[in-house]
């Protein structure tokens, strides 16, 4: 054998150092003992693992047994669970039996006070009514059933004997043929159903209940858990008091009722009916109609293809997209309905209301709080006290009734009528006639298509395209009107007007513009065919026409007349009156 | 506190006279170097040590004498059986490696259903816990409780009343179970929502 020179850099590489200094032999038994304890390391490895595994828990501090029981079921029969505190999982087999596996956990105590219990356990079935009773007995089930009372202690003290200080946990998992009604009455435990068509009757008690992929009837009373079914074909009543509940894909009609925690929904194919109390309740996709009430919290809904109705107090509320009539009832909170196929009814106290694309017509009555409506497809019908109230694109009809605050509308196909007390009122672009109530505040208008009528105490009058006639009652403030085309009549107190740029005044026409103590200023457009009578005492008459003008002491009167003066147009103040020529 | 400058001090990475120069740009960093100026403060005023100056030696020496006595037994040992210290250490790799690696990887234990005898200690006393700060509130709630508007009024004392039933039931059932945890559970939560419902009525009033 060679013996290869040692290399001086031995020391910082000690595998080099192992092959440069050793001979063969001694590099083969080294390898051959490295191998070795790679291989009883694995060896110790899997050992350690599958022990661990093997356990199933790392620190077990509680006993643990199966017991089954089968029986023959035809399709068809009920499955009666009752008196049980436990897990139960129920699915639905292809098979005409039915199979329970029962686990039961119970506290860790003495080795033969546990098999005394476990061999004291016994599962069966037995028949009852119209099918049959999964029973479970054991030496502490006749305990655990609600009990109070001197007598029940003192059978308790006499029977329970070791196990007194037992607990217990208990789950069952139970198959069953597909069309099974399940019926069951559980305390304290889950309760899951999975693929079974039959009538179910859940009652439980402080448990989750979850029914998935199920189908016939179901019934579930709850309290104090979650309820959820998932795929169900056919209809469902959930009550749970003091629980949350979840409703998805559900084939008929669905009903709730709960309180105190959220209800969720999505695709109920029938008619969803919600019943709660403190519960906020939103959801999407009801094919019939739905009825929500709830309270103080909210509540949202979605496509909705029949009717909706909402009943909320203290609520605030979210419809879209509702191919029926809506109808809503709230207070204190926000009210938004948008995309509504039928018409609208909101009812509400102290609540915003936003309201967008509705099909037919809408009415609203809230208070206080700002309302806003655009793209009515029908009339519209507001009453608010103390809103304020902005409305655009109304197909129909308008009909405002608020006070204190201001109103603005734009876009009316139909007619509108307003009756605002200290109300500043905006509107324009309005198809066909307006009558406009209000007092202190402006009132302005543009662009009106049919007649005006307004009747404004202390209130200012600014029109600017008139289609039709005016007939204006103000006091104390100004009254503008410009680009008229009909008759105008004006009757203010104290107030100045001024009427320019008339763009048609049509035979039979008149005009009256009657005030005290404030100017008036009336200016005609070129060719003009007008009578003219005017009156002042204390002002004086300017005009850009030749008039015959008679005046008595503080008094002046004027006449004139241009054209065939088929149009009457009178003037009465005290104060200047200004005739021009445009 | 994002900026970086303070860490970089820290760390050495920038010289003093530039953190100072930083310092009078940044507030953050000002306010991190008088925090520490005020934990040396703090610091400062803590009692002095018992003074004994010989003690620590006297300790090192004997842990080091201790230590060396311990080192040279099991060096004796393992120089007359070679194949001991070998097995020694892959075993404790052995156990090392798979009690990491089982709790690295295994899956978690199911939470369990029924409650140890220390667990269940630990639940009592946060039940006791409870039960304390709902009869504290309690008392604050009742007078104001029947002052409420009379609509809140009934629906707390609805509530309530819904609340103590479901207590008692749960109460009655952890009777023949006291360690059923899912019980347990459903008792807590009953308590937590007693609590929170007293502390909504009395924000209500404030």
């Amino acid at each position: 054998m060679n013996k290869i020179r040692a290399n001086p850099d031995y020391r910082v590489n000690p595998v080099r150092n192992l092959i440069l200094n050793s001979n063969l032999k001694e590099v083969k038994m080294k390898s051959t003992r490295i191998i070795c304890y790679f291989v009883l390391i694995t060896f110790f490895l899997l050992l350690s693992e599958n022990s661990f595994a093997a356990s199933g828990n790392r620190f077990p501090k509680s006993e643990t047994r199966t017991f089954s029981a089968r029986i023959q079921s035809q399709p068809g029969n009920t499955l009666y669970i009752d008196r049980t505190q436990a897990d139960l999982f129920i699915i639905g087999k292809s098979q005409n039996e039915i199979s329970a596996e029962v686990t039961v956990e119970i506290t860790d105590l003495p080795a033969e006070i546990i098999e005394e219990f476990f061999a004291q356990i016994k599962l069966s079935f037995e028949s009852h009514r119209d099918g049959i009773r999964l029973r479970f007995r054991s030496p502490k089930e006749k305990l655990v059933r609600k009990r109070t009372g001197v007598l029940k202690q003192l059978i308790r003290s006499i029977f329970d004997g070791d196990f007194d200080d037992l607990s217990m946990h208990i789950e069952f998992r139970i198959h069953v043929p597909e069309k099974q009604s399940i019926i069951v009455d559980n305390d304290y435990g889950d309760v899951d159903l999975e693929g079974i068509f039959g009538d179910h009757d859940i009652e439980n008690n402080s448990g989750e209940v979850s029914i998935r992929k199920c189908g016939g009837s179901l019934k579930v009373d709850n309290n104090y858990a979650g309820v959820e079914v998932i795929d169900f074909q056919g209809e469902v009543s959930v009550k749970n008091s003091n629980g949350g509940v979840y409703l998805k894909n559900i084939g008929g009609d669905a009903e709730i009722d709960n309180s105190y925690k959220s209800v969720e929904f999505e695709n109920i194919r029938g008619t969803l009916t919600v019943n709660s109390s403190n519960s906020s309740v939103s959801g999407r996709g009801v094919e019939s109609d739905c009825f929500i009430k709830s309270s103080y919290k909210p509540i949202e809904v979605a496509n909705v293809a029949g009717k909706l109705e909402v009943r909320g107090s203290n609520c605030s509320v979210n419809v879209s997209d509702v191919k029926g009539d809506v109808w809503v009832n709230s207070s204190y909170k926000p009210i938004t309905a948008i995309n509504i196929g039928g018409e609208l009814t909101i009812i509400g106290s102290n609540s915003s209301v936003d309201v967008k694309h509705v099909t037919k017509d809408a009415s609203i009555r809230s208070s206080y709080k700002a309302i806003r409506v655009s793209d009515i497809g029908g009339a519209l019908k507001i009453d608010g006290s103390n809103c304020r109230v902005t409305a655009v694109n109304i197909e129909n009809d308008v009909e405002i009734k608020s006070s204190y605050k201001d109103i603005d509308v734009e876009q009316v196909g139909g007619n509108l009528d307003i009756d605002g007390s200290n109300c500043r009122v905006t509107i324009s672009d309005v198809k066909k006639s307006a009558d406009i109530r209000t007092s202190y505040k402006s009132v302005s208008i543009k662009d009106l298509g049919g007649n005006l009528k307004v009747n404004g105490s202390n209130s200012s009058v600014m029109v600017d395209g008139l289609g039709g006639d005016a007939d204006i009652v103000n006091s104390y403030k100004q009254v503008i009107l410009k680009r008229t085309g009909g008759s105008i009549i004006v009757r203010g107190q104290n107030s100045s007007i001024e009427v320019s740029a008339i763009e048609k005044l049509p035979k039979e026409s008149r005009i009256e513009l009657i005030t005290s103590y404030k100017p008036v200023t009336l200016s005609l457009p070129e060719g003009a065919n007008v009578k003219i009578s005017a009156y002042t005492n204390y002002g004086k008459i300017r005009s850009d026409y030749p008039v015959y003008l008679n005046e008595d002491a503080n008094k002046q009167r004027a006449r004139i007349e241009l054209g065939d003066g088929s149009t009457l147009i009178r003037i009465e103040t005290s104060g200047n009156i200004t005739l021009r020529k445009e | 506190m994002s900026c970086e400058e303070y860490r970089n001090f820290e760390l050495g990475k920038t010289d003093k006279s530039k953190f100072n120069k930083h310092l009078t740009e940044c507030s953050a960093c000002r306010k991190l170097v008088r925090q520490d100026e005020q934990l040396l403060g703090l610091a400062g005023e803590l009692d002095q040590a018992v003074k004994a100056p010989l003690l620590w030696t006297k300790i090192e020496n004997s842990l080091r004498a201790e230590k060396q006595r311990r080192v040279r037994h099991e060096t004796q040992v393992f120089r007359q059986f070679p194949m001991l210290l070998r097995i020694a250490a892959m075993l404790a790799v052995v156990v090392g490696f798979s009690t990491g690696s089982y709790f690295m990887f295994a899956p978690d234990a199911p939470p369990g259903n029924i409650l140890t005898a220390e667990a269940l200690q630990k639940v009592e006393s946060v039940e006791q816990d409870y039960i304390d700060a709902i009869s504290e509130l309690d008392r604050l709630v009742q007078p104001q409780l029947s002052q409420l508007d009379f609509e809140f009024m009934l629906l707390y004392q609805d509530r309530l009343e819904t609340i103590d039933s479901q207590i008692e039931r749960c109460k009655e059932a952890l009777e023949n179970n006291p360690a059923n945890a899912h019980i347990r559970r459903y008792l807590l939560a009953a308590l937590q929502d007693k609590k929170e419902t007293l502390k909504e009525i009395l924000e209500i009033e404030s």
